[in-house]
C-alpha cells in the first residue's frame, strides 16, 4: 500500500520569455519517501523547487503540499516544509546561531529550537563562529539545520552536496539518512551526483527539458534482475558474432574500447566461457548491476543541447 | 510584519555598517566645527551651528548617501545573496516583508537624523558655547522642527531608492546609481521652486534655513507624503509580481 501523498504538482508550467522551462510537470511525493529529483543542467529542477515553495509565479498548474494549495493557502502549505534552495546563503557577518535565530523569530519559535537543530546537524560547537569563517560543508550543514527549524514533515534539499569534497558528500549523505530514520521526515533531494541519489533515495523523478521523463521506485526502475557486462576488446566484430550465436536474450552496444552487454543476471559465466573458448583477445571482462547513472543517461540522452 | 522588522534591527545592530556610518556622520560634524572655528566672522554657537551642520555636511552629502548604502543592503543584497527567499519560505507575506523593510528604512533615517541633531548640539556646545541663554530653548525647538522637516523628504528619497533597488541584482550598481541620483537631485533642486515638487527637495532646503515658514514646511511635507505613498504602493506591486529566482 502506498503512503499518503504529501506533495504533488499538477500540470506545473513556467515560462520565461515565451520558453517553457517547466512543462506540464506532474510529480507525487509520498510520506516517508526520500525522493531524488534528477535532471541535467537547465532541465528545470530549481525552477520546479522554487515553484513548490511559492517563490515564482506559475503560468499554469498547481502545487499541493499537505493538502493545501500553495497559490491559495501559502501560509498553511509552507507551515510544515523546510528547504535549502541552491547555495546555502546566510548573513555572513553574523554567527550561525544568530542566523538561525532570525528564522526562529519568523516562525515564532523559541531560541531553544535553534540549539536543537544545531545539535541535530553536529554544529553546536561552531555556533558562535561567524558564517564567513565556515567551510562550505559547515554552511551546507547549517542550511540543513535551517531547513529543520520549523519541525517540517517535508524537507527539500536542492543540490545539498554541491561543491563538497568526497568526505563532505559522504557526511551529508549520512546526515540525510540519519535524519530521515530518526525523525521520519520526507525528503526531496535534487542532485547531479547520481551515485549519491542511488545510495540515499527510494523514489526518483527524472526531468528533461522541463518535462517529467520518468517517476518511480528506484528498485523497480533499475530492474535489479539485469546486469551489464563490459567486454574490453579490439575484436568487436568477432565478439558480436559470438554473442549473437548464444541462445540467450541480450542487448549490446559498442563503446570505444569494446562492447557493453545488457542481459539477465546469471549469463555472465556462459558469455565468458564462450569468448574464452573462441580465443577472443580480451583485455578485461566485468559484470555490474544496472546503475542509476546508466538509467539516467539512457533517459536523458538527447536533452543535452545548450542554447 | 513586526517579526521582519525585529530581524532587520537585529541585522543592523549585529553588523558593523551602522556603527561605521554613525561614526562618519559624527566625524563630518566635527570637521564642520573645525571649519566654523577657523572662520572668525561666523559667530557660531550651538544653536546656529546645528543649521550649518545639517545643511553643510549631514544632508549634503552624507546622510542621503548612507541611506543608499542601507537600502542596497536591505533590498538588493538581501535578494542577490539569496537570503530573501529563505525569509519568504517561512510563510511571511511579500507585503509584510516589503512594508517591514520600508518601515526599517524610515526608522534608520530617523536614527541618522537624531545622531546628527544630538551630536551637532554636543559638539557645538563644547566648541562654541550655548549662545544667548534666554533664546536657547526657543532655538532648540526651532532646530528640532527643522530637523524633523528634513526627515520626511529623506524618507521620500529613501522609498524612491528602495523602488529602484527592487530592480537591481547588484548592490554595487545600486549604490552607484543611488549616489548618482542623489548628486543629480542636489543640482536639480537648486532650480527655483522645483524643490517643492521633487522627492528629494526638502532634504536640500538650505535656502529656507533662515525663513522656515509653515508654507515651506507644509509644501515639502505634502510632496514627500505623496511620493512615500505612491512608491510604497509601487514597491508592493513590484514585489508581488517578482519571481524570487536568486
Amino acid at each position: 500500500m502506498e503512503n499518503k501523498c504529501l506533495l504533488k504538482t499538477e500540470k506545473l508550467t513556467k515560462e520565461y520569455r515565451g520558453r517553457k522551462v517547466v512543462d506540464n510537470l506532474n510529480i507525487t511525493v509520498h510520506e516517508g519517501d526520500i525522493y531524488g529529483f534528477l535532471g541535467p543542467n537547465g532541465a528545470g529542477k530549481s525552477t520546479t523547487i522554487k515553484s513548490m515553495l511559492g517563490l515564482i509565479k506559475l503560468a499554469q498548474g498547481r502545487v499541493v503540499i499537505n493538502g493545501y494549495e500553495i497559490s491559495k493557502e501559502r501560509e498553511k502549505a509552507l507551515e510544515k516544509i523546510g528547504a535549502m534552495v541552491e547555495a546555502p546563503s546566510f548573513y555572513t557577518g553574523m554567527s550561525g546561531y544568530k542566523n538561525l535565530c532570525l528564522y526562529a523569530n519568523l516562525y515564532g519559535l523559541p531560541k531553544k529550537r535553534v540549539d536543537e537543530v544545531l545539535q541535530m546537524v553536529g554544529m553546536i560547537d561552531a555556533k558562535n563562529k561567524t558564517v564567513s569563517k565556515y567551510s562550505l560543508g559547515m554552511k551546507q550543514r547549517l542550511g540543513i539545520a535551517r531547513a529543520f527549524i520549523n519541525n517540517p514533515s517535508i524537507v527539500i534539499l536542492d543540490e545539498p552536496t554541491n561543491g563538497l569534497d568526497p568526505q563532505g558528500m559522504k557526511e551529508i549523505r549520512k546526515l540525510i539518512q540519519d535524519l530521515s530514520e530518526k525523525y521520519g521526515v520526507t525528503f526531496i533531494i535534487s542532485s547531479h551526483i547520481l551515485t549519491e541519489i542511488q545510495a540515499v533515495c527510494n523514489r526518483i523523478g527524472i526531468i528533461g527539458n522541463g518535462q517529467l521523463k520518468v517517476e518511480g521506485y528506484v528498485e523497480q526502475l533499475l530492474n535489479t534482475d539485469e546486469e551489464i557486462i563490459e567486454i574490453t576488446t579490439k575484436e568487436k566484430e568477432k565478439t558480436v558474432r559470438l554473442l549473437n550465436s548464444l541462445n540467450i536474450q541480450l542487448k549490446y552496444e559498442q563503446f570505444e574500447g569494446g562492447i557493453k552487454v545488457r542481459t539477465k543476471k546469471g549469463n555472465f559465466q556462459s558469455i565468458n566461457k564462450t569468448l574464452v573458448n573462441s580465443d577472443v583477445n580480451m583485455v578485461n571482462i566485468s559484470s555490474k548491476e544496472n546503475s542509476l547513472e546508466d538509467y539516467f543517461l539512457n533517459m536523458t540522452e538527447g536533452d543535452r543541447k545548450y542554447a | 510584519m513586526l517579526k521582519v522588522l525585529k530581524n532587520e534591527f537585529i541585522k543592523m545592530f549585529n553588523g558593523k555598517k551602522f556603527y561605521i556610518l554613525a561614526l562618519l556622520v559624527i566625524i563630518s560634524i566635527v570637521i564642520e566645527t573645525i571649519m566654523g572655528k577657523s572662520d572668525v566672522q561666523s559667530h557660531m554657537n550651538a544653536q546656529n551651528f546645528f543649521t550649518s551642520a545639517l545643511f553643510g555636511m549631514a544632508m549634503k552629502p552624507f546622510v542621503p548617501m548612507f541611506m543608499v548604502l542601507v537600502i542596497a543592503e536591505a533590498f538588493t543584497e538581501d535578494y542577490s545573496q539569496g537570503t530573501m527567499k529563505f525569509s519568504l519560505m517561512t510563510g511571511i507575506k511579500r507585503s509584510e516583508l516589503i512594508f517591514a523593510k520600508l518601515i526599517f528604512i524610515a526608522l534608520y533615517a530617523v536614527i541618522f537624523m537624531l545622531i546628527v541633531f544630538v551630536s551637532s548640539y554636543i559638539v557645538g556646545t563644547i566648541t562654541f558655547g550655548t549662545g544667548i541663554k534666554g533664546e536657547f530653548f526657543n532655538n532648540f525647538i526651532y532646530n528640532a522642527k527643522l530637523c524633523a522637516s528634513v526627515i520626511l523628504p529623506l524618507i521620500s528619497f529613501s522609498v524612491v531608492m528602495s523602488f529602484v533597488a527592487l530592480f537591481m541584482n547588484n548592490s554595487g550598481a545600486m549604490i552607484g546609481f543611488g549616489i548618482g541620483i542623489d548628486l543629480i537631485m542636489m543640482m536639480v533642486d537648486r532650480i527655483k521652486n522645483v524643490m517643492y515638487f521633487t522627492f528629494s527637495g526638502g532634504m536640500y532646503s538650505t535656502g529656507f534655513a533662515g525663513e522656515f515658514t509653515t508654507h515651506n514646511v507644509l509644501m515639502f511635507t505634502i510632496t514627500a507624503c505623496i511620493y512615500i505613498a505612491t512608491f510604497s504602493l509601487l514597491d508592493l506591486i513590484v514585489m508581488r509580481k517578482k519571481d524570487i529566482v536568486l
